[in-house]
């Protein structure tokens, strides 16, 4: 229906369009005579003359669209509607100013005994999202906190109930500081002593990690009494467009004209940038103008000559601290260096901060030598190589400015921290270290050709040496760095490395005699932690886990939490599935408490816990669990990141275990798009995602599909972690149960020989008891059908027990093994024993929730195999149809285990000498087309079309 | 915002490192940033499409984030970015306009009927856009590239690979169509 409809409307439109090519070659008069003629159905008709009509008359399309964008966002804030009103706890009493972002109000409290007067600022753009919202206040507490005394406080903020942030702030009468040096006509020192008192206040903001992005004249004011103000710290990134979320993308709010070189690249901002920003200030201050021309020009060359000196000077307004000539002179050297270097185009060639350009202003006033020189070899042979970029040199050159930079920027993110050790921010300091270094890494491969890049391992490599052996660091800084940098190569999948780094940091920071109970200490060991559970190492993070456990029950930091966390898979993996998951709830409440049910931790603690239960196979609790976990993701607009897709991948596994198999390909599928999206290369957790596609779509019966999904899966584990390790193992035991599935057994058994062989040098140590128990039983089972019934026995006999600890008595497990059993024993010719095996693997798995029902047809009809064999054909022909029944139900697109289920019928029927009813079997199966070479041989012969 | 599940796009034969989601996604951020930067800053004389487009496509050559297979590729996400743009704002426009009594005394400026018109225009031409990609998936992309995009007929002629007459009718069918549909 639908198809057919949708060919009539894409037919008529065909029409309508060569009517109209047709029409407009046409005088206008001939219209109605051509459409009679060649246009039967009158509604057909009218459509074109409306087409000829609107071709005639202007329109939307006739304006540029940029035009249309800048109407809709060319709203003014109407002043006089405001004056007045009340926002918080200020009444409006008049406009100040309208910026591009904000329109600003001056303001005064509310029934407040003194006169307190502020500026209010209403920002132009609302926030739109939760998430938004949140960080927009929470970048305002941040700003709160910033007391200095030349820094105008931020008294208030937030959100109006229309959803319009403002924010109140300290209100200064005072004009900018470019006016106030020339008003009071100041000399060099004057201006240097004022520029200084500015460096310092935005170095305390430094401290606090805070960045004001847009230091310009117009944000300094200074009193009438002579106190200096620096306005709207950090604001530039509150109100930038692209939201305060993200501080690396940058084309947000800045003044051009005061714009560090990375700001209008889009680079990553750091202190350096408000460097930069203070170097145009002071180039101001000193000359009159700001930077023009090359950057390396001397800032002094820019003074006029002594001819043209005084017509110049007049006529652009530029008022010099002294003679012009006199000015060029005092210029020359010290502060043409000093100037050349905060306005240095590279962020590292820069003060690395406010403070040390402060000194070197300190240094001058005091007549002693300054730090900046000019230009030395290396920075000239780094300008040489930017202008010819190619060759190999540059990553090396480029290495050393990064490491540079890197080294300076996590000193400075160490003495905040330092500093503000007891602030209740402790945690979003640390996340601003490494947030900090992972610009820095960022920016490190924007501007380099792709191939020309370091890769992140010889980054992380080159940054640790430097952390070693750069004299400048002191040892806690060292210790420090090699510890943050353990984590990046961990994250990043380096496993060797970073677990060199970590215990070299362990080892330092044992040496400086660390606090056991210290938040740093903490972190390190649960790195090291995660380092060895995600190495095979299980047993050994979990010694170390439960040796932190005490301490770590004591703290409410991230890291104790996620290092509980991580405590909870590793007793899991060794088979304490109940205090596993105790601990795992735990650590959700607390989460839950001291972050916030809607926090970035809240919501992924919460994920941990569910996929936890996977873990341990509660399936439903699982399921309760992640999927409210990942609407809210998805709500907050959390990033959509790799520990989401891990929580997707769970969710699958879940669905897939408790039935609702509809559900489970899109979420794998959705969750293996997007770790390809986060890894830019091979990374084992996208091959253990493959894997789980590969056997949903193996049980799925499509091979096909299944096959490429283990192919790629195989070639990234054999590639990242090897053939000898435990996940390249357990793809290879996925192999296994493909190929037994599809009856191609001696494939099958190559592939599970060698699952078997790497699990077990693993098994006990990493704590994959019940994965090599399952690969056991299928090597057995593939034994089995090659008829070599003494490794089968072998193999049963050795996947035992263990299950059993790790699941309880009953388990699908246990059940699945009892089913081997009963396989083997009917092929060793002893039905009985094959009854009770499979009578015993059918009562464990009625009383399990969610019910297994593959394990349950598997022994269905192993049981009505051995019925058979003792001649109970009735009761065997029972079982057999019970088995189809819950087929068809559970996995109906199983039709080549319909056709096995059917052949056995076909079987017991054929004993029974019901040729008629076994004939009718036969054909049903064969109606599934299911290709014989699929099925076991023995099935394979029962379906051969009847003979003559 | 609603960038996240674009319409089909004119896809590259050949597969790049980037998938066409991300590709896209890049180009729309970088792009947005630039217009509200630009906007915010008033320069209504010196913004236009063409620069817009071209000063992105220069940022993004220069700084290699995205590697296009050629421009062509290019300009056709650059277009499906614009007209993205244009909706969002369009969207965010409207909202605001819910938002309440108090900022609608408060945040209207002497052009809001003409802002609301412009939004509400803008986001019916997206939806007839989209019954013209049903209909003449070729029309649509001269629309994307002409109006979105802002190049001439003749360099959209060169892109698509067909000839200047048959972008001269397409454009003047769907501009027709749309505007047939705008009302």
């Amino acid at each position: 229906m639908r198809n057919d409809s949708s060919t009539k409307v894409s037919d008529t439109s065909v029409r309508l369009r060569s009517a109209f090519d047709a029409l407009i070659e046409l005088p206008a008069p001939q219209h109605q005579a051509w459409l009679d003629a060649n246009v039967p159905d009158r509604e057909e008709q009218v459509a074109v003359l409306r087409l000829l009509a609107a071709d005639d008359r202007g329109g939307f399309l006739d304006t540029p669209a940029v035009q249309h964008a800048a109407r809709l966002t060319a709203e003014e804030i109407r002043s006089d509607g405001l004056i007045g009103q009340q926002i918080g706890s200020f009444r409006v009493l008049r406009a100040l100013g309208q910026g591009g972002m904000a329109a600003v109000f001056l303001g005064e409290r509310v029934g407040a005994d003194f006169n307190q007067q502020v500026a209010i600022k209403l920002l132009r753009r609302g926030l739109y999202s939760e998430l938004e919202q949140r960080l927009f206040l929470r970048e305002r507490q941040v700003l709160a906190g910033l007391n200095h005394p030349n820094i105008a406080r931020l008294i208030d903020g937030g959100v109006t109930e229309a959803g319009i942030p403002y924010l109140v702030l300290e209100f200064v009468d005072g004009v900018p500081i470019t006016r106030y040096v020339q008003d009071h006509a100041l000399d060099l020192r004057g201006r240097l002593e004022i520029f200084l008192t500015v460096c310092r206040a935005v170095s305390a903001a430094h401290r606090s990690l805070i960045v004001h992005r847009d230091i310009k004249p117009s944000n300094i004011m200074v009193s009438n009494d002579g106190v200096v103000k620096l306005l709207d710290f950090g604001i530039a990134k509150l109100i930038e467009e692209e939201g305060a979320a993200d501080a690396t993308h940058t084309i947000g709010v800045f003044t051009p004209d005061y714009a560090a070189p990375e700001q209008i690249a889009g680079q990553a901002i750091t202190t350096a940038t408000d460097v930069y920003g203070l170097g145009v200030l002071l180039h101001e201050l000193l000359l009159g103008i700001r930077p023009t021309g090359a950057p390396t020009r001397r800032p002094s060359s820019l003074i006029p000559t002594r001819t043209a000196t005084v017509i110049r000077g007049e006529d652009t307004g530029i008022v010099y601290p002294m003679a012009p000539a006199r000015l060029r002179s005092l210029l020359r050297g010290d502060l043409d260096n000093v100037l050349m270097k905060a306005l240095a185009t590279e962020p590292a060639q820069r003060y690395a901060t406010a403070n040390a350009f402060g000194d070197d202003i300190e240094r001058y006033l005091r007549r002693q030598p300054v730090v900046a020189h000019p230009p030395s070899r290396l920075y000239r042979a780094r300008k040489f190589v930017q202008r010819h970029r190619g060759g190999v040199v540059i990553t090396a050159l480029f290495l050393l400015g990064i490491i540079a930079s890197l080294g300076l920027a996590l000193w400075q993110a160490t003495v905040a921290r330092e500093q503000t050790r007891v602030a209740r921010s402790e945690a979003q300091r640390a996340n601003a270290t490494r947030d900090f270094m992972v610009d820095l890494f960022q920016s490190a491969s924007a501007d380099l050709p792709r191939d020309q890049r370091p890769t992140p391992q010889q980054l992380v490599e080159q940054a640790a040496k430097s952390a070693r052996e750069d004299s400048d660091l002191d040892a806690p800084v060292r210790a420090q760095l090699l510890a943050t940098l353990g984590g990046v190569a961990l994250a990043n999948g380096e496993y060797a490395q970073a677990e060199t780094m970590l215990d070299d940091a362990i080892e330092r920071e044992r040496a400086l005699g660390i606090a056991q109970t210290s938040p740093e200490w903490i972190d390190l060991l649960v790195q090291k932690g995660n380092l060895l559970h995600r190495t095979n190492r299980n047993s050994e993070a979990d010694r170390l886990m439960e040796d932190l456990k005490p301490v770590m029950l004591q703290q409410d930091s991230e890291s104790a939490m996620s290092g509980l966390m991580l405590l909870g898979a590793t007793r899991a993996y060794s088979g304490h599935a109940d205090e596993a998951v105790a601990i795992a709830q735990q650590v959700a409440r607390k989460a839950d408490r001291v972050f916030g049910t809607d926090s970035i931790n809240g919501v992924e603690t919460q994920t941990y816990l569910g996929q936890l239960c996977v873990q341990v196979r509660r399936y439903r609790e699982s399921i309760s669990l992640l999927e409210p976990a990942i609407a809210r993701w998805r709500k907050l607009k959390l990033p959509e990141d790799e520990q989401f897709a891990r929580t997707l991948l769970h969710l699958a596994n879940a669905k897939e275990h408790v039935g609702e198999r509809a559900a489970v390909e899109p979420i794998y599928r959705e969750a293996i798009a997007l770790m390809r999206r986060v890894f830019d290369r091979p990374h084992d957790r996208l091959a253990t995602a493959l894997g789980g596609l590969a056997l949903f779509l193996t049980q799925e019966e499509r091979f096909e599909e299944a096959q490429a999904a283990l192919d790629e899966a195989l070639a990234i584990d054999r590639k990242v972690v090897g053939t000898e390790d435990a996940r390249t193992a357990m793809l290879l035991d996925a192999q296994a149960a493909l190929d037994l599935a599809r009856h191609d057994d001696a494939a099958a058994e190559r592939a599970a020989r060698e699952a078997v062989r790497v699990l077990a040098a693993h098994a006990q140590e990493a704590g994959y008891t019940p994965e090599l128990a399952q690969a056991r039983r299928h090597f057995a089972e593939i034994s089995i059908n090659l008829n070599h019934l003494d490794t089968a026995t072998e193999q049963l006999a050795q996947a035992g027990t263990e299950p059993n600890q790790a699941f309880g008595e009953n388990s699908v497990e246990a059940a699945d093994k009892l089913r081997v059993d009963a396989r083997l024993a009917l092929k060793r010719g002893d039905a009985e024993a094959a009854l009770a095996a499979a009578e015993r693997g059918l009562a464990m798995i009625a009383s399990l929730d969610p019910p297994a029902p593959r394990v349950r047809i598997a022994l269905l009809r192993q049981r009505a195999e051995a019925l058979a064999a003792l001649g109970r054909r009735d009761e065997a022909l029972a079982d057999a149809a019970r088995a189809l029944n819950l087929l068809h139900d559970s996995n109906p697109n199983a039709h080549a285990q319909q056709a096995a289920l059917l052949a056995t019928r076909a079987r017991i029927e054929r004993a029974q000498g019901n040729n008629t009813a076994a004939a009718a079997t036969v054909a049903q199966a064969r109606a599934l087309a299911v290709p014989a070479s699929v099925l076991s041989a023995q099935d394979a012969a029962t379906l051969q079309p009847a003979g003559p | 915002m609603n960038s996240a599940s674009p319409d089909p796009m004119p896809n590259p034969d050949t597969p790049t490192a980037q998938s066409a989601d991300a590709m896209f996604d890049a180009v729309y951020a970088r792009l947005k940033a630039m217009a509200g930067h630009q906007l915010a800053r008033r320069e209504r004389g010196t913004l236009d499409t063409t620069a817009l487009v071209h000063e992105l496509y220069v940022r993004i050559s220069a700084q290699r984030e995205l590697e296009f297979e050629h421009p062509a590729q290019f300009f056709a996400y650059a277009a499906r970015a614009m007209r993205h743009l244009l909706s969002d704002h369009a969207r965010d426009r409207l909202r605001q306009r819910a938002g309440g009594d108090w900022q609608r005394i408060t945040l209207t400026g002497g052009d809001e009927r003409l802002a609301i018109d412009s939004a509400e225009q803008a986001l019916a031409l997206n939806t007839a856009l989209q019954q013209l990609e049903h209909s003449d998936e070729r029309a649509a992309r001269v629309v994307e590239l002409r109006y979105f995009a802002g190049l001439d007929l003749e360099q959209i002629a060169g892109m698509l690979a067909v000839t200047r007459r048959t972008v001269d009718r397409d454009w003047r069918f769907a501009r027709a169509f749309l505007h047939d549909q705008l009302g």
